[in-house]
């Protein structure tokens, strides 16, 4: 059930797979004029890697649709001559998601990039899959609404790639990741059928296939058009930022906020190594002699607002920080959070390489897993910088080496196992919001049992029979590219982009 | 907190599937709607599956088994103050927690934070194959394979019979209010929907219904919810948009919501029929309904109408896609056909079709 169907191209005959290519390339010119269809190594360079910059491959041709008929077309001309396609919106993922299929092709969304429809009464966005994230909150501004998924690469991430990899943020305790924000999808399977799954309401009376379709990470095909939940923008936020003398004390403020019976919108903690690095880079006025530092934020109705943080104040002053400072207005706000989003980006400036993992374990555990990490750290002679999701339980320790120390990535590479199996044993998950991907397919099965990896493959056989859309990612079953280095994404490097 | 059972029906349950060529799965039966009994199959009732698995307040987290009756659920979670807030239907006439996510019965509280999508952590069921499946997991944050929990709202028990459920839940408001505005006409109380609906006042819940007795009348049903030194200044403030014509506090808020969420106001209706829309779609479905006297109730702002009513057969060419939810399998509206990609997992977890 598990073995790859032949991919043609991937023939040993040099001479009938140049053949078969060409062929296959003049069936895709007969779609896009030739600006839009790359296969010159020029063009395909940009293409070659994603967010994690540590696997690279080379498509065979990357294509540029403007128009869903344009990618239906596009999928239904893989599946006829069997050929692998991965969709690729800006190519921000940090699994490995977006990564080129050996001998495949990739479909670059970008320039489908259209929000089609905004409807303030209903509170929804009608978007193409190359609408950057950011630009749909901007556009329901005006009418008071934002989309709230708001994962740090934001203002680069397109929302096609937020619904294949059901990408998170900050806020995800109270509203919900990607999968909650999306009420339908217009889809292209793998076998080039078109099928519209959800609407426009919030209720259905058919299972949930759009929650099914969210997170698939390209397994299930292609979405073409987003139907997206807009809210209310809040009407007040309250943002508090506390520093302790320990990680601990931070984590245990969090339990007691949790156990008071509030529901903040975010609640974050950095290590003393991310408050550095953050600091140092955008200068968001932390202290820098902070063991942990914990941000807080309310946010709500002015007056309800005003009554939890009357309650708020409370526990914080009684879980012992030596210093409490509140936003005072907009930009203060602002401020906290760009230390925050900026954080990783920040820390990966410290050293020439990194890992980042993204795995969960329960709230209640947070405390144990940070020692553990810090243990293992020691252990082995590589510095970890955390920064986290305190409210979820979402883990992001970032693992820092030197790729020219012989045998520095291997011993980074072992780090970041045993931090995966740290939160497969306390019960979490191996991943949050950056979905399973290239990087962690080796985990997934240690994460779920063979029934439920069973069943997966038996969905994705299908679905997908012959094994073209994104194969690879997710569940193991294709070839894996070598790993050759790892470290900031050169948007990162330019500034354009940070990381959760 | 922690519940075990000792005997064990999951591996009799895997048998009774694998030996049986059409399985019928059937909770407390609350949600008659679904009971279109195909001939021959074996009736599996998820009556012994009951109890709380694990319970960690401080982790927002409840895992629970799919026979648990929801009155129980929300008793265990009241006394930590904590709450399911898809606001289940049915609870007070014996709804089970599986069967509440089979036919997808999130209420009016739903508008505040969600339906049982926005909720729903992990699932284990058996497909039809017979094997015990688990998806998604036990934190509140986890993006790792298919997201079963997902594709099992909504599913009405044809995927596999759902065991296990674990859920999301949040800190219960430590107070409600009701405004109660009543308009002589529809447009202005739809105006005023979609302002509360687009205002950053937190509303829970936001229904619409017609006054019996007072023909052409509508109520408009606004609830609030939180901290109790906050609820009067939002109250005023409400009122400012919607003129309350009653305000329900305490005990009378809660008498109301329980009783909307329980049907009450549709019990001796011959069918319930729900529909998925969105509030534009109200005038052209009140327009239908105007000279019948069918009850009907406009819930979640618009997002579902509940519909009261005879079993005439033009009523799915007027409303286009509607289930039956409480009533006679006889009059079962079908939904759309399936779709390609709904055939697939289909196929892939229950090839003989022994639950679809």
């Amino acid at each position: 059930m598990r073995g790859s169907p032949i991919n043609p191209l991937q023939n040993n005959q040099t001479q009938g797979v140049s053949q078969m290519v060409s062929q296959f390339l003049s069936k895709l010119a007969q779609i896009y004029p030739s600006p839009r269809l790359l296969t010159h190594d020029a063009g395909l360079v940009p293409y070659e890697s994603d967010g994690l910059t540590a696997f690279r491959e080379k498509p065979i041709a990357v294509v540029l649709p403007e128009t869903a008929e344009e990618v239906i077309r596009t999928v239904r001309c893989c599946f006829e001559s069997n050929v692998p396609f991965v969709a690729r919106g800006n190519g921000t993922s940090l699994s490995g998601g977006s990564l080129p299929v050996k001998n495949g092709i990739v479909i670059s969304m970008n320039r489908m990039n259209r929000i089609l429809r905004l409807d303030p009464v209903e509170r929804l966005a009608v978007v193409e899959p190359g609408v950057i994230n950011l630009n749909v909150t901007k556009a329901a501004e005006p009418y008071g609404l934002l989309y709230a998924p708001d994962p740090s690469s934001q203002t680069v991430c397109t929302i096609g790639g937020n619904v294949a990899f059901n990408s998170g943020g900050a806020h995800c305790l109270k509203y919900g990741m990607t999968s909650n924000h999306v009420l339908g999808l217009k889809v292209v399977l793998p076998d080039g059928s078109v099928d519209q799954l959800g609407g426009q309401s919030l209720e259905s009376i058919q299972p949930d296939y759009v929650g099914m379709f969210v997170g698939s990470e390209g397994l299930f095909g292609i979405a073409l058009e987003i139907t997206l939940r807009l809210i209310p923008k809040p009407e007040v936020y309250r943002t508090v930022m506390c520093a302790y003398r320990s990680l601990k004390a931070a984590g245990d403020a969090v339990s007691r906020i949790i156990a008071s019976g509030l529901l903040p919108g975010a609640m974050e903690i950095m290590d003393n190594l991310s408050i550095q690095a953050a600091e140092a880079a955008v200068h968001p006025g932390y202290p820098l002699d902070a063991a942990g530092l914990l941000i807080v934020e309310l946010e709500g109705e002015a007056s309800q607002v005003e009554a939890e943080f009357h309650r708020l104040l409370p526990l914080i002053h009684a879980s012992n920080p030596y210093l409490v400072q509140e936003a005072k207005d907009t930009f203060e706000r602002q401020q906290i959070w760009k230390g925050r989003k900026s954080a990783f980006s920040a820390v990966g400036r410290l050293s020439p390489d990194f890992i980042v993992q993204d795995g969960v374990v329960p709230r209640g555990r947070l405390g144990e897993a940070l020692e553990e990490i810090h243990r293992l750290s020691e252990v082995h002679g590589i510095r970890v910088a955390n920064v986290f999701h305190a409210g979820d339980g979402n883990l992001h320790p970032l693992i820092l080496y030197d790729g020219k120390e012989p045998g520095a990535l291997h011993r980074a590479e072992l780090l970041a196992s045993e931090i995966i199996e740290l939160c497969i044993r306390f019960g979490g998950s191996i991943t949050g919001e950056h979905g399973v991907g290239m990087e962690k397919r080796n985990y997934l099965p240690k994460m779920f049992q063979p029934n439920d990896m069973e069943s997966m493959f038996q969905i994705r056989n299908e679905i997908d029979p012959r094994h073209i859309a994104n194969p690879g990612k997710m569940l193991m079953d294709g070839e894996a590219p070598a790993l050759t280095t790892s470290g900031l994404h050169p948007l990162e490097k330019a500034g354009v982009i940070s990381r959760e | 907190m922690s519940l075990t059972t000792t005997y064990d029906p999951i591996p009799d349950m895997q048998e009774i599937v694998r030996q049986s060529t059409k399985v019928h799965v059937c909770g407390s039966r609350t949600k008659s709607g679904f009971h279109s009994l195909v001939e021959g199959a074996t009736i599996l009732s998820t009556h012994s599956l009951q109890g709380i698995v694990s319970y960690d307040p401080q982790e927002f987290v409840v895992t629970m088994l799919s026979g648990t009756q929801i009155s129980d659920v929300v008793a265990i979670l009241a006394k930590q103050g904590q709450y399911l807030p898809f606001d289940p239907l049915l609870v007070n006439r014996g709804a089970t927690i599986g069967g509440t996510v089979a036919a997808n019965a999130s209420g009016p509280g739903r508008f505040r934070f969600g339906g049982i999508r926005d909720f729903l952590l992990g699932v284990r069921f058996i497909d039809g194959r017979g094997n015990c499946i688990r998806g998604g997991g036990q934190v509140v944050k986890n993006a790792a394979g298919f997201d079963y929990p997902k594709l099992m709202v909504g599913s009405q028990g044809a995927l596999g019979l759902i065991y296990e459920l674990t859920f999301k839940v949040f800190p219960l408001p430590e107070s409600y209010a009701t405004v109660i505005s009543r308009f002589s006409e529809l447009d202005p109380a739809l105006a005023c929907m979609h302002q509360l609906a687009s205002s950053p006042m937190d509303i829970e819940a936001l229904d619409l219904f017609p006054v019996e007795q007072e023909e052409r009348c509508y109520d408009l049903a606004i609830r609030i919810g939180g901290i109790a030194t906050a609820i009067s200044n939002r109250l005023s403030r409400l009122q400012k948009i919607a003129p309350a014509s009653r305000i329900l506090q305490d005990h009378e808020d809660e008498i109301f919501w329980r009783a909307a969420s329980n049907f009450d106001w549709a019990c001796n209706a011959e069918t319930l029929l729900k529909l998925p829309i969105t509030s534009r779609a109200i005038p052209k479905v009140e327009n239908f309904l105007t000279d019948s006297q069918r009850n009907r109730r406009y819930s979640v702002g618009g997002n579902v109408a509940w519909i009261a009513t005879e079993w005439t057969a033009d009523l799915q060419a007027k409303l286009g896609m509607a289930q039956t939810f409480l009533g006679q399998s006889s009059t079962i509206i079908r939904s759309s056909e399936p779709s390609p990609f709904g055939q697939a997992i289909q196929r892939a977890l229950d090839p003989a079709l022994k639950f679809g």
